[in-house]
């Protein structure tokens, strides 16, 4: 009885084991599926790292995407379908974006969301093979955009957003009055993001008459940066560009402070690492000063904006809080989506909801803005894909975000090489 | 005789020495080779998708089993050896324009080689200490890869790993990639097995027990010490590269640090000192991901108002917890557990 006993108490514990294991697996998706509406739903997906490196970013950037589908389901769908976005999360570990990408192409993904550099690199080439179309990726690496593929960006790549800043900061430099040669200086980590600006921006600098020395690398999550600090110092550069996510920024600017290159050297990164980021984390006093581009208008600055009025009430609606920068970034980037999606529905009807013609229509969007007007009109063409063109610049001032510039068109910079690509 | 299946006497060597002792055992493991490639036809592209991962991550656990669960070389590197390995096997095929059958075995040799070299730091460092080494090794893979052999890798833009062909036949769907995983998971997982029973394997065993009784034994530490990181990285680097090829594309930031944490406390909490202890450690981890994966929409669905915030932390959270209350509870791992049903059911009626 005694060794029945045990030996039933083993085969329980491996039981249970395995049974949540099972849950997991199956039960779960079940569990969350609900009622068909009348119309026949549209999906969408959307693969996104909330737990890893991009986690400190993109929550509320997810939230903003989440919250306009609920909303346009609210006011009827789109002609009348339901519109859901199936998303999954990745930790940035490979394994599980394969994971959903697999799990959303056995449920029939034609149109499929993402969110991360790395992601858009990897699954750049697949997405052909499995004709699944990528229409934004909030990654704006050169490798997944060049040679064009299926894969979308939103807004202009992070090379094209450097271009904007030379060319801002080159004309400031010239209304001064200034002499010499402007020089800049990169600090980004070495990863493909991070050297983004590095070669379109020398290669512009160039044409503009701007200096770009060079870029110093540091790790993804630095403890210190004093040594590249120095060493772009040391070189004599007027600006310092941020290419590297808050991680990065937050210890640089408390390393310029501490090094007493505050206010002596210029500061300024781009959209991922915004002012509000910095007066979040480090505080007005590291943060004065702090410049940084964006393609959407901010919450912080434009309040009266009745695009941005509008997202405020949605997120007050659905998460009792005001929005972020990253907030209006997604509605706006899901606005063009849910227009997308609206004219392919409406030329080719719900079952040619395919990613070929989903691609078919990005070319439309001609001089279009979004509803809420969030950002600036753009055009896609075959040789310019981009979803924004034009870039705004914004400054940390006494503790407070204050627009810096008006906008500002951001250079075309795709690779030397492919220029025959874009160049017809 | 404990452990042996009641009524099983040994009365030959080869007897003692068999890994399958019984006729069931045969069955058994014939059963297990015959599901492995017939079941796969009635998968999905998902699930099979999930059995290459699980494979690749299994065979670079084999080498952290060799490593640490067997001569306590510490790593907290395993992940740029795993990238080295697909890295090594990319190059050769695509400026080289090796076969991918002759890239792989130079992969796992590549990242042994590389292991060698970083194994040399266990002449000065033993035990806890070997984790500087190691985490080092991991930032002089991203070095070699987005510096020094840039003009090669393309650095951080990354680099395409081509598709597997042998004889004209093109391993180009999860299903044909899953049988290659498979059958070198198997192969690689049974060498494992057999290593560790070896000379070699035993000599593992008692540098991890107590490595100046090994040395007064006279074993060559040293020697051996080096062996234990070459075997456990040439893992890596095979596991790397059918991954690389799988996906069809690297860069370094597809082999975070963060993996190399992973491979320890899995290795843990799948067993340590067992192969078995490798294949539930890649099991488990990959599942539990998966878990993750379907767990988090669900939340969302329930908490639409914080679900933010909580899946923001939620995988982080369920790695540390289980791997923390593994240690306390479960110390041996999941494969002590699967020790203990298999010897219940051996010694079934008996109790001892």
């Amino acid at each position: 009885m005694k060794v029945r006993m045990r030996w039933l108490h083993i085969v329980l514990i491996d039981l249970v084991v395995v049974g949540l294991t099972v849950l997991a697996l199956v039960a779960i998706p079940s569990f969350v599926s609900r009622a068909e509406a009348a119309k026949p739903t549209i999906r969408h997906y959307l693969i996104i790292d909330l737990t890893g490196p991009y986690g400190i970013l993109v929550p509320t950037l997810w939230e903003g995407m989440l919250d306009y589908y609920t909303l346009i389901n609210e006011q009827g769908g789109i002609d009348g379908h339901p519109i859901k976005l199936i998303w999954g999360e990745t930790g940035n570990m490979m394994a599980r974006t394969w994971s959903h990408y697999k799990r959303f192409k056995r449920a029939g993904a034609q149109l499929l969301w993402l969110a991360s550099s790395p992601d858009g690199e990897a699954l750049k080439k697949t997405l052909v093979r499995d004709k699944i179309f990528c229409p934004l990726n909030y990654g704006q690496s050169d490798p997944q955009l060049y040679p064009p593929a299926w894969t979308y960006i939103d807004g202009p790549s992070y090379g094209d957003g450097f271009g904007a800043f030379l060319r801002m900061a080159k004309a400031n430099w010239d209304k001064e009055g200034k002499k010499g040669k402007m020089k800049v200086g990169i600090i980004g980590p070495d990863v493909a993001y991070g050297r983004a600006a590095l070669e379109p921006g020398q290669r512009f600098g160039k044409k503009i008459g701007v200096d770009v020395v060079g870029q110093e690398f540091s790790p993804v999550v630095p403890i210190d940066v004093t040594p590249q600090i120095l060493r772009l110092k040391d070189k004599g550069v007027d600006w310092i560009w941020l290419q590297g996510l808050p991680q990065i920024a937050t210890v640089f600017m408390k390393n310029m402070k501490s090094l007493g290159l505050q206010g002596k050297i210029n500061v300024a990164g781009f959209w991922w690492v915004t002012g509000a980021e910095m007066l979040r984390r480090i505080g007005a006093d590291f943060s004065e000063d702090y410049i940084f581009n964006s393609y959407n208008y901010l919450p912080q600055v434009e309040k009266d904006h009745p695009g941005i009025r509008k997202a405020v009430k949605m997120r007050q609606k659905y998460h009792g809080k005001d929005p972020d920068e990253m907030y209006i970034r997604s509605v706006r980037a899901t606005q063009f989506v849910i227009e997308l999606t609206r004219r392919t529905l409406r030329k080719y009807g719900y079952n040619e909801l395919t990613a070929e013609n989903y691609m078919s229509m990005m070319e439309t969007f001609s001089g279009w803005n979004t509803p809420w007007d969030l950002g600036s009109p753009f055009t896609i063409t075959p040789n310019d894909r981009r979803t924004a063109k034009k870039m705004l610049f914004y400054q940390v001032k006494g503790g407070k975000i204050v627009r810096y510039s008006d906008w500002i068109d951001a250079p075309h910079l795709y690779p030397e090489k492919m220029s025959h690509l874009f160049e017809k | 005789m404990k452990g042996r299946p009641c009524g099983v006497f040994d009365i030959r060597y080869s007897q003692d020495m068999a890994i399958l002792r019984t006729k069931t055992h045969w069955a058994l493991f014939i059963l297990f080779l015959v599901s492995l490639f017939v079941v796969p036809t009635f998968l999905n592209g998902h699930i099979l998708s999930l059995g290459v991962i699980i494979g690749t991550t299994m065979i670079s656990m084999f080498g952290v089993q060799i490593m640490i669960g067997y001569t306590y070389q510490i790593t907290l590197g395993h992940a740029g050896f795993v990238g080295f390995g697909a890295y090594v096997s990319a190059l050769l095929m695509h400026h080289l324009g090796w076969n991918f059958f002759f890239a792989l075995p130079m992969a796992g040799l590549g990242a042994a080689l590389y292991g060698l070299i970083i194994g040399t730091s266990s002449l000065r460092c033993k035990g806890l200490y070997m984790v500087i080494p190691t985490i080092s090794s991991h930032f002089i893979f991203f070095y070699l890869a987005n510096e020094v052999f840039r003009k090669w890798t393309y650095g951080s833009d990354g680099i395409e790993c081509g598709m597997p062909v042998l004889f004209g036949f093109a391993f180009d769907s999860d299903l044909r990639y899953f049988y290659l995983v498979a059958v070198i998971s198997v192969l690689l997982g049974i060498v494992a097995k057999n290593l560790v029973r070896t000379k070699t394997g035993r000599a593992f065993v008692a540098i991890r027990d107590n490595d100046i009784a090994a040395e007064v034994m006279g074993i060559d530490i040293f020697r051996y010490k080096l062996l234990s990181f070459a075997i456990g990285n040439f893992y890596a680097g095979i596991g790397g590269a059918l991954w690389g090829h799988y996906v069809g594309y690297i860069n370094t930031e597809f082999f975070p640090i963060l993996d190399s944490v992973y491979y320890a406390a899995f290795c843990v909490v799948g067993g340590l000192g067992s192969i078995m202890g490798a294949v539930f450690a890649a099991f488990f981890w990959r599942l539990l991901g998966e878990g993750i994966n379907y767990v988090a929409p669900l939340l969302d669905a329930i908490l639409p108002m914080s679900a933010g915030n909580i899946i923001s932390s939620m995988g982080l959270i369920i790695f540390a917890v289980l791997t923390i209350l593994f240690l306390i509870f479960e110390p041996r791992g999941i494969a002590h557990r699967w020790e203990l049903f298999k010897q219940s059911y051996r010694l079934h009626p008996f109790n001892y």
